[in-house]
């Protein structure tokens, strides 16, 4: 397989997490969406750990680094989505709403002038 | 007398001659040496001031004395070295060294070794030793700022050896300041007495009306002479005939304006007596021996610039150049006034000031007549008598507790024998009796007057032996008043006594001095007159003349000892029979003669006549000046500084509000308003704020990868 069919399967990921991240309108599809990028790199990284493996010699550490740094974004992708999820409990209760475009708390309010 | 031709030979030192160099830097210590000691001394009494330490009066002596020792034993040296080694028959050389002052001018330090330096700077040191030493008796009674006073006297010694061993105009002026300022110091020395203080004012303001024309005239003969001030310069110019006196009769004029305040001549003469307010050894050394002796020394030194000469032959003042005339009439009226004031003044003092100028008159009509070697002759015995005179008139005055007036004097003769004996030498050499060393060189003065081309000759003789006769009169008058008759003292208060031996010392010295001139150009006269054959250094006035290479005619110099032998036996019988044998007949024509005596003893209303055109000429032109500039001058300055500053003022208050505030609030304001516009972008929206930042960073992306074509991803 070449290199490139991966790196487009991952463009192709990475911009659909970024279209929804920028469409979609509750948090747990931006959740979603965040998930979508991260492993579009997750493919990248062991796309690459591959090619880079058939054309030089590596050394033992060498041959898994991509694996490691896959396993790595996974781990903080679980440990995101937990305390995604633990926020957005914490926003419905307070706003009984997750959609985030209703939330503007911080937004510049028109008479501070 | 050779009349052989003298040659102009001048020697530069450094450049060979070791002796020379040796010579002029002796002179350069004796000037130096009172210096440092004046200078040591002001600082002693700085510390004095201060309080920290007392310096006794005998300790300030020392210094003045040792260091005025020092310089005058190196100028006798430098005298004697002069007459062994470079005085070959007539021929005088000059020896000069110079050193640069102002680079790239001509203005130097110079030294000039000549006989009237060399000799006249001995006569200073023997002088001014004999007064430093009776200084010290004088002043430690009741006076603590010795330490002053020594600083100053040195300052005043120093000064004067400077002025007789430079060598060119400009540093002569230099010293001839100095020695004003010292005069003053000396003069104002009881500086809280209001009549010392004023009398020191005076002496330097009619000292300053000449002090100007010394400059002004330095001025001219530095455009004459190509800015080379050096005397040798100036008389190498006359010698070759690229200068003559009747081009250089304006600077001569005006160097005699200068001799006239330093002096004290006709006009400006009011100042002399009033400098008696100083202590008397300060009257003897500096306002009657040497520092008026400056003015005449002057004019010796100048001599070429009064007289047409042809070369360094015998000379002969020519009708056609006024200064020498004037000169002569100058001097000969003010030693007829001065002996005039000394006969009616009655403060023992005044009478020897007024002396002082009498004979200084003398000196500058001698001058003027072309008799150079009369007038130094006539200025080495006058120093030697006069400061005798003025050392003996101290012992009296200190010895009746500061009495100046003779009136309360009297019959001194008993208590104090050897001032009288002495003060009766000074009076005869004064007087000019026969046979005594004023006597020789009084007639040599008017004899030089006698064979002189001056206009109107016999009149300015005539007035010459006519104050020889009220010389006479009025020192008679003096010795008689103070020291013989009735005791008229306030014996209660006052017990006289002998002077002490501190005080004898100078006195006697000086008197054998006196003595020892009289013999010594008693004997020159008698073989001058009898023809006899002496070694030179006998005829004195001869040798003088060959020494300046001026030689006087002696025509007719038996009729002139006869003609003044009367004169003062005529003024000596006069004080004689007014004052001891017949008081009532002096007193009948004293009042008679009121009118006399009130002109007289208001200085012919010569005083009153420089005040009145100072109040009502100098001052009215001073004030015109003044007015003119308060209004005038004033006036344009304030009206430019207000119109144009507050113009200016206000001309960058505008800008200052307009452009520079303008700046500063219109970007304010701009940022201010842009911002309220910015800041609604921050709605709060997430979604909102996740779409800026892919925006940014597609635009990051972008630049990157136009502009910097390696980071690009695509």
């Amino acid at each position: 397989m070449e290199l490139e069919w991966f790196v487009y399967l991952s463009l192709i990921l990475f911009s659909i997490g970024i279209l929804g991240v920028l469409t979609q309108k509750t948090a747990i599809r931006i959740l979603f969406s965040v998930e979508l990028i991260l492993n579009s790199a997750n493919i990248n990284f062991v796309a690459f750990n591959s090619y880079l493996q058939s054309t030089t010699s590596g050394t033992v550490i060498d041959q898994y680094m991509g694996w490691v740094f896959a396993m790595v974004v996974i781990a903080l992708a679980a440990a995101e989505a937990a305390v995604g999820l633990a926020i957005f409990i914490s926003l419905y209760r307070n706003f009984r709403e997750i959609v985030v475009a209703n939330i503007y708390e911080l937004a510049e309010s028109e008479e501070d002038e | 007398m050779a009349e052989a031709e003298k040659t102009l030979e001048i020697i530069k030192a450094f450049t060979g001659d070791s002796t020379a160099d040796s010579m002029i830097l002796m002179t350069a210590a004796i000037v130096l040496i009172p210096m440092v000691a004046a200078v040591l001394l002001i600082a002693i009494r700085y510390i004095e001031v201060r309080g920290k330490l007392q310096v006794s009066p005998l300790r300030a002596a020392v210094i003045g004395n040792l260091s005025i020792l020092l310089s005058t034993g190196i100028s006798i040296t430098v005298l004697s070295m002069y007459f062994a080694n470079y005085v070959k028959g007539i021929q005088t050389p000059y020896i000069e060294a110079s050193w640069e002052f102002i680079a790239g001018t001509k203005l130097e330090w110079a030294f000039l070794i000549d006989p009237l330096s060399a000799m006249m700077g001995a006569l200073l040191g023997i002088i001014a030793l004999m007064i430093h030493f009776y200084a010290y008796d004088y002043m430690r009674h009741g006076e603590e700022e010795v330490t002053r006073f020594f600083a100053f006297l040195n300052f005043f010694t120093g000064s004067m050896w400077g002025f007789i061993y430079a060598g060119n105009l400009f540093n002569s002026l230099i010293f001839w300041e100095l020695l004003g300022v010292s005069s003053y110091f000396l003069i104002g020395y009881y500086w809280y007495k209001p009549s010392a203080s004023a009398a020191a004012m005076k002496a330097f303001l009619y000292n300053k009306v000449g002090d100007v024309g010394f400059l002004v005239g330095i001025f001219l003969t530095y455009g004459k002479t190509g800015g080379d001030l050096s005397y040798t310069h100036i008389f190498e110019l006359i010698h070759k005939g690229e200068l003559s006196a009747s081009t250089l009769a304006v600077p001569a004029i005006l160097i005699f304006l200068a001799a006239v305040g330093k002096s004290s001549q006709f006009p400006l003469f009011g100042w002399l007596p009033e400098a008696m307010e100083g202590p008397t050894p300060v009257s003897a050394l500096l306002h009657s021996s040497t520092m008026v002796k400056a003015g005449l020394l002057l004019l010796m030194r100048n001599f070429l610039m009064l007289y047409d000469v042809g070369g360094f032959e015998a000379v002969l003042p020519d009708v056609s150049i006024p200064p020498a005339a004037i000169i002569t009439w100058i001097g000969i009226l003010t030693a007829l006034l001065g002996a005039l004031m000394a006969t009616t003044s009655t403060d023992i003092k005044r009478i020897l000031a007024f002396s002082t100028i009498s004979q200084l008159g003398y000196i500058a009509s001698a001058i003027g007549a072309g008799g150079l070697s009369p007038a130094f002759f006539h200025l080495i015995s006058h120093a030697t008598f006069k400061s005798l005179l003025f050392l003996c008139a101290g012992a009296v005055i200190h010895n009746l507790h500061h009495v100046q007036d003779i009136r309360e004097m009297g019959g001194l003769y008993r208590h104090m024998k050897w001032t009288a004996i002495t003060m009766g030498i000074g009076l005869l050499a004064l007087a000019g009796f026969p046979f005594m060393s004023g006597f020789v060189s009084k007639d040599a003065v008017i004899l030089s007057i006698a064979n002189s081309d001056i206009p109107f000759k016999e009149g300015a003789q005539a007035i010459g032996l006519l104050t020889a006769a009220i010389t006479a009169f009025y020192s008679t008058r003096m010795f008689y008043v103070v020291f013989l008759g009735e005791e008229r003292y306030d014996k209660e208060k006052i017990v006289p006594h002998a002077s002490s031996k501190l005080m004898l010392f100078p006195l006697i010295t000086l008197a054998s001095l006196v003595v020892i001139e009289s013999i010594w150009f008693s004997i020159g006269l008698i073989a001058h007159l009898a023809e006899l054959e002496l070694p030179e250094i006998f005829l004195f006035e001869g040798f003088l003349g060959n020494m300046f290479g001026v030689h006087t005619p002696t025509d007719g110099a038996l009729q002139g000892i006869i003609y003044s032998t009367i004169m003062v036996f005529i003024g000596m019988g006069a004080a004689i029979y007014f004052y001891k044998i017949n008081p009532n007949a002096r007193e009948s024509i004293r009042s008679s003669l009121k009118f006399f005596e009130d002109f007289i003893n208001n200085r012919f209303g010569v005083d009153i006549a420089i005040f009145w055109f100072v109040d009502h000429v100098a001052l009215p032109i001073g004030n015109a000046f003044k007015t003119f500039d308060s209004v005038v001058v004033d006036g344009l300055v304030n009206f430019f500084g207000r119109t144009a500053s507050l113009a200016i003022a206000d001309f960058s208050d505008q800008f200052d509000q307009k452009v520079i505030d303008g700046i500063v609030n219109g970007s304010a304001y701009s940022i201010k308003y842009s911002v309220q516009r910015l800041r609604k972008l921050q709605d709060g929206i997430v979604g909102d704020y996740a779409k800026f930042m892919i925006l940014g960073i597609g635009m990051l992306l972008l630049v990157f990868n136009l502009f910097f074509g390696k980071l690009a991803l695509f």
